[in-house]
């Protein structure tokens, strides 16, 4: 006969089996408090769906936030059930989720994100949905609305655009006799300004202020980098259909070489750089490149004055690289879930200039861009400015292959050898040339 | 009193039971399934393919694949020597009758307390080369700033550093614990016999340590050789590949290049290396006693 306390341990060990089994949609959910207030419980006759926030902190919380909102005042009779991932867990989430039959109603997703998750029969086709919900074409900046198709088909509502600019630092700019009002433009003046700024502010003999911040590692150099790349008349990252590398050309070492040079030769950015968002934060760097993302933490630092403007010419011509962040339905084929799924991407959508204000990323409609309140945000302007010459990743279908930001993703490994001088810029390009051509030919 | 005795026995089972099922199903079965997929290419949609050795093949041609091992190799070797040789060290230490000998004890054994993500996070702060908290001292001290992180012929180092003063503590703690099992009387008909603090130490406590010993490198040997967390939070296996380990290796194939097939192959390599390495432990300690 079994004892009270072998029923018990039984018990706990079923419990515990069958807990663990159990479908939890939630289960990647953060213990956070502004996404346990939004769990109130839903009426029964409201259609719930469940919306993955991938976008990461800090700004997810402004996401959050619109959530909230959605669910107090629709009029859709919707609930949204939110649960808050970073990227890299929604991207395998989303696998996993999906195969195993219960993929989340709608999620963000990134541009460069598209193709692969398309190609592997995730998302769902929305393209005769979209204007039975009021998206119009002509209301879209233009390549982030062709940014969501894929092979002709719309697989995502574009929600905003984050290219690349320049962040300066007005007080340090002020006290290196450089104008605020005039941020410089050009290869020429972005040199003079950024060697004004390197300078030993304590009398050591050590720099201790620098022109600029660049990491070593990580997606920003190697973004900046096929910034330059597409600065020149003809530069490109792969060929036109996208099957072999095109990087290895003369355009491709000169903007190699040249942030080389902004490190071992001018010296005016910092060795082994790792964290220049924070040294620019602490004034330790005048100048940063980098999306729209990091006024939110910039916007934390009491007494820290900057400004932005278009990432400088550096050749040619105006380029820059963006990525959208877009609004993708899985393919759950529920209809009345789907619909619903589309009338909180038509709310995010309509509110996209709070998301501009608070975390800064851009909008993708005309009508906000044109509006006052979005005029009214001074340091958003550069980050507009840049639109028309926004590039994006080539479309791939291993896009997280070739353009990943792990160790050995080639074009991490480009920009580590360049910034950490271990190889020749010409040995670096070849041999980041082999590895992306292998990982297209896959 | 035999009966109460197959009582506790019994007890003990089902207490045990709970565990039991949970491992088998989350961790057993995971881990048996690795076999069959590591033949297989699976992006996780879909069915998975069968290839045959071919992910097999591709690993022993990948270019990183090299570096990755002997990573692997060195830090564990590494790992395994400096906290064998520190736990002894320390537990001798602290088994002496010091002043403040509790104090000490805790504090050698508080940061095993933190997660190994935590103390990555604690350390990859301190290491930060513009104004981490070391280099800071460097400076002052008319030191040249260290790369501790960045710099891809240290990060592994620093790396060791750090699990070091993180999990220095339980090693010491299971010394500590094995030497005062050690019966006094040993230690007294040796002074008796004229032995010197040194010959006893030689002589009765390593010696009696000999099963903790081995215990101690076996696991550190097998904890670090799936050395994960310190590298996910501090390097992301950088700088140039120079923290990326086996396991580091198996985690980005599988979740974010989404190959588990290749992944999983990864992971029976790295199982295989670990049963090695348990065996010629274990020989090795056999042919000692015998």
């Amino acid at each position: 006969m079994l004892k009270k306390y072998q029923i018990l341990a039984l018990l706990l060990a079923l419990s515990l089996v069958f807990v663990s089994c159990s479908k939890t949609p939630k289960t990647a959910e953060t213990a956070n408090t502004t996404s346990a207030e939004t769990e109130v419980e839903a009426p029964a006759e409201k259609t719930t769906i469940v919306f993955w926030n991938g976008v990461g902190a800090p700004e997810n919380v402004v996401l959050t936030e619109l959530v909230k909102e959605y669910n107090e005042t629709n009029q859709d009779n919707v609930y949204v059930e939110e649960v808050i991932l970073d990227w890299s867990t929604l991207y395998s989430k989303i696998l996993l989720d999906f195969e195993t039959g219960t993929p989340p109603d709608i999620m963000t997703i990134q541009q460069s994100g598209l193709y692969q998750n398309v190609d592997l029969g995730i998302l769902a086709d929305i393209t005769d949905l979209m204007p039975e919900y009021g998206f119009e074409k002509e209301d879209f900046v233009e390549s982030a609305w062709n940014g969501s198709f894929i092979d002709g088909k719309q697989y995502a509502v574009p929600f905003d655009l984050h290219p690349l600019a320049l962040y300066y630092n007005t007080g340090l700019f002020e006290e290196a006799g450089l104008d605020p009002a005039n941020p410089p433009a050009t290869m020429k003046e972005f040199l003079s300004a950024a060697q004004k700024l390197t300078k030993d502010t304590n009398g050591d003999g050590t720099t201790d202020q620098y022109g600029m911040g660049l990491a070593y590692s990580g997606g920003l150099p190697f973004r900046l980098w096929m910034s330059l790349l597409w600065q020149h008349d003809g530069g490109n990252v792969l060929n036109e259909d996208n099957t072999a590398a095109a990087f290895n050309t003369e355009a491709g070492l000169e903007s190699l070489e040249f942030l080389h040079d902004l490190v071992y030769t001018y010296k005016v950015i910092p060795e082994q750089e790792q964290s220049p968002d924070e040294d620019f934060m602490k004034g330790i760097v005048g100048m940063v490149i980098s999306g729209p993302w990091s006024q939110f933490d910039f916007n934390s630092v009491d007494g820290l004055e900057y400004a932005t403007a278009p990432l400088p010419v550096f050749y040619d011509q105006e380029a820059a690289w963006a990525d959208s962040h877009m609004l993708a339905l899985p393919d759950t084929k529920d209809e009345t879930r789907m619909a619903a799924a589309m009338s909180f991407a038509r709310f995010l959508s309509d509110n996209s200039l709070t998301w501009t204000q608070k975390a800064g990323h851009l909008p993708v409609k005309q009508s906000v861009l044109e509006s006052a309140d979005f005029k009214a945000l001074d340091k958003a302007q550069a980050f507009a400015e840049t639109l028309p010459n926004a590039h994006y990743y080539p479309s791939i279908k291993n896009e997280s292959l070739v353009f990943g930001r792990d160790s050995n993703s080639p074009f991490v490994v480009l920009m580590e050898s360049t910034l950490l001088n271990t190889k020749t810029r010409q040995e670096a390009l070849n041999e980041v040339e082999i590895m992306v051509n292998e990982l297209l030919s896959q | 009193m035999f009966s109460k005795k197959r009582i506790n026995f019994g007890s003990a089972g089902w207490f045990l039971l709970p565990y039991f099922l949970i491992y088998f199903i989350f961790f057993f079965l995971p881990a048996i399934s690795i076999l069959p997929m590591s033949f297989t290419e699976w992006s996780i949609v879909g069915t998975p393919k069968f290839i045959g050795f071919e992910n097999f093949i591709k690993i022993f041609n990948d270019r990183y694949f090299v570096k990755t091992l002997s990573n692997t190799f060195f830090y564990t070797i590494l790992v395994t020597v400096i906290l064998s040789v520190l736990g002894l060290l320390l537990a001798i230490l602290l088994n002496q009758k010091l002043r403040g000998r509790s104090i000490a004890r805790t504090i050698v054994i508080m940061p095993y307390v933190i997660s190994s993500a935590v103390a990555g996070i604690l350390w990859r702060w301190m290491f930060e080369r513009n104004f981490g908290i070391i280099n800071n001292y460097l400076q002052q001290f008319g030191l040249p700033f260290v790369g501790w992180l960045s710099d891809p012929n240290i990060a592994l180092y620093s790396i060791v550093i750090m699990n070091i003063w993180w999990s220095v503590g339980f090693n010491t703690v299971t010394f500590l614990a094995a030497i005062q099992g050690i019966p006094e009387e040993l230690y007294q008909a040796a002074q008796v016999d004229g032995a010197s603090s040194l010959q006893s130490f030689f002589y009765i406590t390593i010696p009696q340590l000999k099963p903790i010993i081995l215990y101690v490198t076996v696991l550190c040997a097998a904890n670090s050789f799936q050395m994960f967390d310190e590298a996910y939070v501090m390097t992301q296996g950088g700088p140039l590949g120079s923290t990326t380990t086996l396991v580091y290796k198996s985690y980005v194939e599988a979740f974010k290049n989404f190959r588990l097939g290749y992944s999983a192959a990864l992971s029976v390599i790295t199982c295989l290396i670990i049963i090695m390495i348990t065996l010629i432990q274990m020989g090795a300690n056999k042919r000692r006693n015998a």
